[in-house]
């Protein structure tokens, strides 16, 4: 796997991901397109996933968050008709490298407890509304969700079949979220995570593995309807209009990765990078007007999105780099300026979400 | 977060500061520049803390870097939040254990050497192994528990041949025959 994978996308790149945006409710599609995956040797059938998939599905959540702070409730739904998610791909997971296999999951992770903590970090609730099989990494998916709604069908049910089926764990969160989130009684999780068909119906609401379970005629109705009372009681302030996280300016080459603010230079012979980043030119923006009106090219958000693309980059594409030196360079006066600037105006919605980016990329 | 080794030089004309600091306790040791150094005409290294460094930015474990960094002496926490807002240098920040090794021209660029090529003649597993564990001391939570133990499982398991083996469940998945298993439970 020589290939340079690339974490920047944008919604005009998507492969595998809708979103339809109706006032403060969004309704997030995974509709994965089977023959989209990011290497060869594998078809991404029934709404399973590869690293790729889960790039745009992080990108989705960055967007939710900075392109439109109107939204209150998310909706995660299934584009296909009789799956909601088949997990990660198990072609993918036998032909990858072990390391490739690490990373992944790592990504898949991150992008899980990012959406998980967006209620409590910007009032934006994510919920599943789960029609068709939920499996393995598909009910990782809900599970990170923060409410679950199940259809009453034949055919939809919830499952963690890793350990019965392949010999592993639901290691995206899975087995954890069961006991310390949903709190599942210790033996029902045993069953649960031992069984390939997973549980349906009222079982699922009494092991409390979901939320609700929903009669099928009334499901899509139901779901819109949960999601805007929960949108109602959100705490979240009312926003208008957010920014636009525009492509960042980067140069891939030999010896290293170029930013505006960031510089990484990589040397192999001694498996170091070095990675420097530059402090602001420009004063504080002195309003939040201003603040807003900087957009992605404010200081504060500019670094830590090419801070964060540059770890991705170098924990991806270069795995031999076993020591990475951090080094800074820059007036610190102005750096606090620009961060008291932030934390004056927390309120701000906009200065909030950047200080939540710099806790998620720390 | 990543499984690398992570250093953080502070040299003269740095500006760790705030949000930035924040660097210096994510990685696992800092070194910074003491005195003039020859030649070197950038203002000299300083360390300098904000109200952020106290609860702005927590870590997975719900601390903050420094209460992770100073939690067998929390009194250390205190001192260092007496000191927000100074650009505190060498000696200061030493004293404050904000960083590792204060290094003076003399020793710098020898101590700086020695230090990565011994990091990179180590074994990268005993170095992942190693860092995940001294980098998250204190109280569990569920990231933690995610992080920490079910992945560090599942990455073992992702090396045992009853999984990713040629007669394991990963390959034979999708054949109509079950992974043959080693039965061996350890």
């Amino acid at each position: 796997m020589t290939k340079v994978i690339d974490f920047q996308t944008d919604p005009s790149k998507y492969h595998h991901w809708k979103v339809e945006y109706d006032g403060p409710v969004a309704t997030v599609y995974m509709d994965v397109d089977e023959n989209a995956g990011l290497f060869d040797g594998y078809k991404l059938k029934l709404n399973s996933y590869d690293l790729g998939v889960d790039i745009e599905l992080s990108d989705v959540v960055q967007r939710m968050r900075f392109e439109h702070p109107e939204v209150k409730t998310v909706v995660m739904k299934s584009g296909k008709e009789q799956v909601f998610c088949a997990g990660a791909n198990i072609r993918m997971l036998g032909g990858a490298a072990h390391s490739h296999k690490v990373n992944f999951c790592k990504f898949t992770n991150e992008t899980r407890n990012t959406f998980e903590a967006a209620e409590a970090d910007s009032g934006q609730k994510w919920i599943a509304a789960v029609k068709g099989a939920c499996a393995g990494g598909g009910y990782e998916l809900a599970l990170a969700c923060n409410h679950i709604m199940l259809t009453d069908d034949s055919t939809s049910s919830v499952a963690l079949p890793e350990v019965p089926l392949l010999a592993v764990l639901p290691g995206t969160g899975g087995l954890t979220r069961v006991t310390d989130k949903r709190k599942v009684r210790r033996d029902r999780a045993d069953i649960f995570c031992s069984i390939e068909e997973g549980v349906k119906g009222k079982r699922a609401v009494d092991w409390r593995l979901v939320d609700e379970v929903i009669p099928n005629s009334k499901f899509d109705e139901t779901v819109d309807e949960r999601a805007r009372e929960f949108a109602a009681n959100s705490t979240k302030a009312d926003v208008e209009k957010g920014i636009k996280l525009t492509p960042l300016n980067r140069t891939i080459d030999d010896k290293g990765v170029h930013y505006d603010l960031v510089e990484v230079e990589v040397d192999r012979d001694a498996r170091k990078a070095t990675i420097t980043l530059a402090g602001p030119e420009a004063d504080a923006p002195s309003s939040t007007d201003e603040l807003f009106a900087q957009g992605a090219d404010g200081y504060m958000l500019k670094l830590a999105r090419e801070l964060d693309d540059a770890i991705l980059h170098m924990r991806l594409n270069e795995m031999e780099i076993g020591l990475w030196v951090f080094r800074t360079q820059g007036d610190p006066e102005k750096v606090v300026e620009h961060e008291n600037m932030l934390l004056a105006n927390e309120d701000f919605w906009l200065a909030g979400e950047i200080l939540q980016y710099w806790k998620r990329v720390l | 977060m990543t499984s690398r080794s992570l250093a953080a030089l502070v040299e003269h004309g740095s500006c760790y500061a705030g949000v930035l600091a924040e660097i210096l306790f994510a990685v696992d040791r800092s070194y910074m520049m003491e005195d003039e150094f020859e030649g070197d005409n950038r203002p000299t290294a300083t360390v300098t803390l904000s109200e952020s460094n106290f609860g702005r930015y927590p870590m997975g474990n719900d601390l903050t870097r420094l209460e992770t960094r100073f939690l067998g002496e929390p009194e250390s926490v205190d001192k260092a939040k007496a000191a927000i807002g100074e650009a505190l240098e060498a000696e200061e920040a030493d004293e404050l254990g904000l960083v590792t090794m204060i290094l003076d021209d003399i020793d710098w660029d020898d101590e700086i050497r020695i230090f990565m090529e011994e990091r990179a003649s180590f074994s990268p597993d005993a170095m992942t192994g190693m860092e995940a564990n001294l980098r998250f001391a204190g109280p569990e939570t569920m990231e933690t528990r995610i992080f920490g133990r079910l992945t560090a499982w599942q990455n073992w398991i992702f090396n045992r041949p009853n999984a990713v083996g040629e007669d394991g469940a990963l390959q034979r998945y999708g054949t109509g025959v079950r992974g043959e298993y080693n039965m061996e439970r350890v």
